[in-house]
């Protein structure tokens, strides 16, 4: 995933000294004490970002067909199996912070800018696949340490949660932004 | 007893006196340092044009010297040979006036730079070295940063060449970009290293492999490892391992990729055949394997050979053996001339041997 980024960085003529804050409302998986994060901290942090991911990636992929690559059909199948995904993770991590009776984040996230230049579109487009595939690497790594401290309760529930995560990671590895 | 301590102690007095005038000799020499294949001018001290001074380099004269050079020295296109100690002395009084050290170098080129995290989540550490040596003193300054931030870093106690940085975050999509300059006397040089977090990562190998046989079966290696005791944390970053095996005499790995356990039986060895066995290991997400470890040696289990049992015979009988007995009784014949008389035994034996050879042949 790391090199397919790369290489569309390069198509586009994006400088590598780019700095990926926070700057369009784009989840920033970047986390300075990780390990020091509660159960509930982590399930709410993935909720709020797959949920967010998701309607940003509903919004590249309507860019991308009226657009940025009207052509390329495959490329659309792509980005709307990976859209399905995002949304079965963010899912069942709400459920999962349901059954620990957590307050799942609010779904009030400002809808994100729709009228931005050919080249934004591009770039953010760039930035929200970016944040995907760590924040699905981050995933990973939040469930297998839930999965070890906790009880098997969340064992049932985190497995499909898991498996959805690293379905989708394998799935972009393959090519789901292969420009 | 007294006259070798009085002399040991005029000996030691001796040595600290020629060490002391020396180093007086060497105070208040400066030191000048060339690029190696420049010409080189040495000046004498603050003398005027009109001195004349004669030049010693490490006390013995120096050779092919312009007499109308004043108080100056030159070399021309010097090499490494030219260091060292240049004094020169006014004439014709011959006054010590100015010493100069000579060191002759190169500025440094740019420095590659490689970084690693063995100890992921934690930190990383970076390495680097010029690609041709300055042959003069030379610093290094090392500067990193992470999107907009700059990190702290740690300077290795023993390597002069390495630092140790603190990852921040994690999961981050900031590149880092590690900045090292070299800086000498003669010119400085920069070289950078710009990184993800995840491609740095490649762990140490796994530590303790060992490898038992397995009492009763003779095709079976009994492998056993631990993860790497650098990797901070395995239990939420497991490790994933590869093992290869072969037997000594040939030349072809057999390979095995595991997930999440650190032992491993080998079912398919060849029996009595002494096996090399080595272990690398990955985190089971990111980053790329470690290097192999050491690599150890065992043999699966062997069956205990029966129990042959030898009789013994007497001279006579051996002397009556013929050829076509030979090989069955060998054994028990080598075995006897162990237990029996020796000189007329031992005559028979290699009169004995001598017909085998002979019939062969």
């Amino acid at each position: 995933m790391a090199v397919k980024s790369d290489l569309l960085r390069q198509k586009q003529g994006l400088s590598e000294e780019f700095s990926y804050d926070e700057v369009d409302g784009i989840p920033s998986s970047g986390v300075s004490k990780w390990n020091e994060l509660s159960d509930e901290e982590r399930l709410r942090a993935n909720a709020s970002a797959f949920h967010s991911l998701h309607c940003f990636l509903g919004i590249v992929l309507k860019e991308q067909r009226e657009d940025l690559t009207p052509e390329d059909g495959e490329f659309h199948e792509a980005l709307l199996s990976l859209l399905a995904q995002v949304e079965t993770l963010a899912e069942s991590t709400k459920q999962l912070l349901l059954m620990f009776g957590h307050v799942p984040p609010s779904n009030g996230i400002s809808s994100p800018e729709q009228d931005l230049t050919y080249f934004k579109k591009k770039l953010r487009g760039y930035k929200v696949l970016l944040e995907l595939s760590t924040w699905a690497l981050r995933a990973t790594r939040d469930f297998t340490k839930l999965q070890k401290q906790s009880t098997r309760i969340t064992s049932t529930m985190a497995a499909p949660a898991m498996r959805s995560a690293s379905r989708q990671k394998n799935q972009k590895k393959r090519g789901g932004y292969g420009r | 007893m007294a006259n070798i301590v009085t002399s040991a102690c005029c000996v030691v007095l001796a040595a600290v006196v020629v060490v002391y005038a020396q180093r007086r000799s060497q105070q208040g020499a400066r030191i000048q340092y060339e690029k190696i294949g420049s010409d080189v001018t040495m000046q004498c001290g603050t003398l005027g044009s009109e001195a004349s001074v004669t030049w010693k380099v490490n006390g013995t004269d120096v050779e092919n010297r312009r007499e109308d050079d004043g108080p100056r020295l030159a070399l021309k296109q010097v090499d490494l040979s030219v260091n060292g100690l240049y004094s020169c002395f006014q004439n014709p009084t011959g006054e010590l006036k100015d010493q100069i050290i000579l060191r002759v170098g190169n500025p440094p080129k740019e420095p590659i730079v490689t970084c690693r995290s063995n100890t992921y989540p934690k930190g990383f550490y970076c390495s680097w070295h010029l690609p041709h040596p300055t042959y003069i003193p030379t610093e290094f300054e090392v500067s990193v940063r992470h999107g907009l931030q700059d990190l702290q870093v740690q300077k290795d106690p023993i390597h002069k060449n390495r630092c140790h940085v603190k990852l921040p975050e994690i999961f981050s999509n900031n590149k880092y970009r590690v900045n090292v300059t070299a800086t000498n006397a003669l010119g400085n040089a920069s070289g950078f290293l710009a990184f993800d977090e995840i491609s740095i990562v490649k762990p140490d190998p796994p530590e303790k492999v060992v490898a038992n046989p397995i009492p009763g079966n003779p095709r079976k290696l009994e492998v056993t490892w631990n993860s790497p005791s650098t990797w901070p944390d395995v239990e939420t970053f497991p490790l994933k391992y590869f093992l290869r095996y072969r037997p000594l005499i040939l030349d072809t790995w057999q390979h095995m990729e595991l997930s999440d356990s650190t032992s491993y039986t080998i079912t398919d060895a060849y029996a009595g055949k002494e096996y090399i066995i080595q272990v690398a290991a990955k985190d089971t997400e990111i980053g790329t394997w470690s290097d192999w470890s050491v690599a150890i040696h065992a043999t699966p289990w062997i069956e205990e050979p029966k129990q042959i049992i030898i009789t013994t015979t007497t001279e006579a009988d051996e002397n009556e053996t013929t050829p076509s007995q030979a090989s069955p009784s060998a054994k028990p014949q080598v075995g006897d001339t162990l237990g029996s008389s020796s000189a007329a035994l031992t005559l028979s034996a290699n009169l004995f041997i001598t017909c085998i050879i002979v019939l062969i042949i």
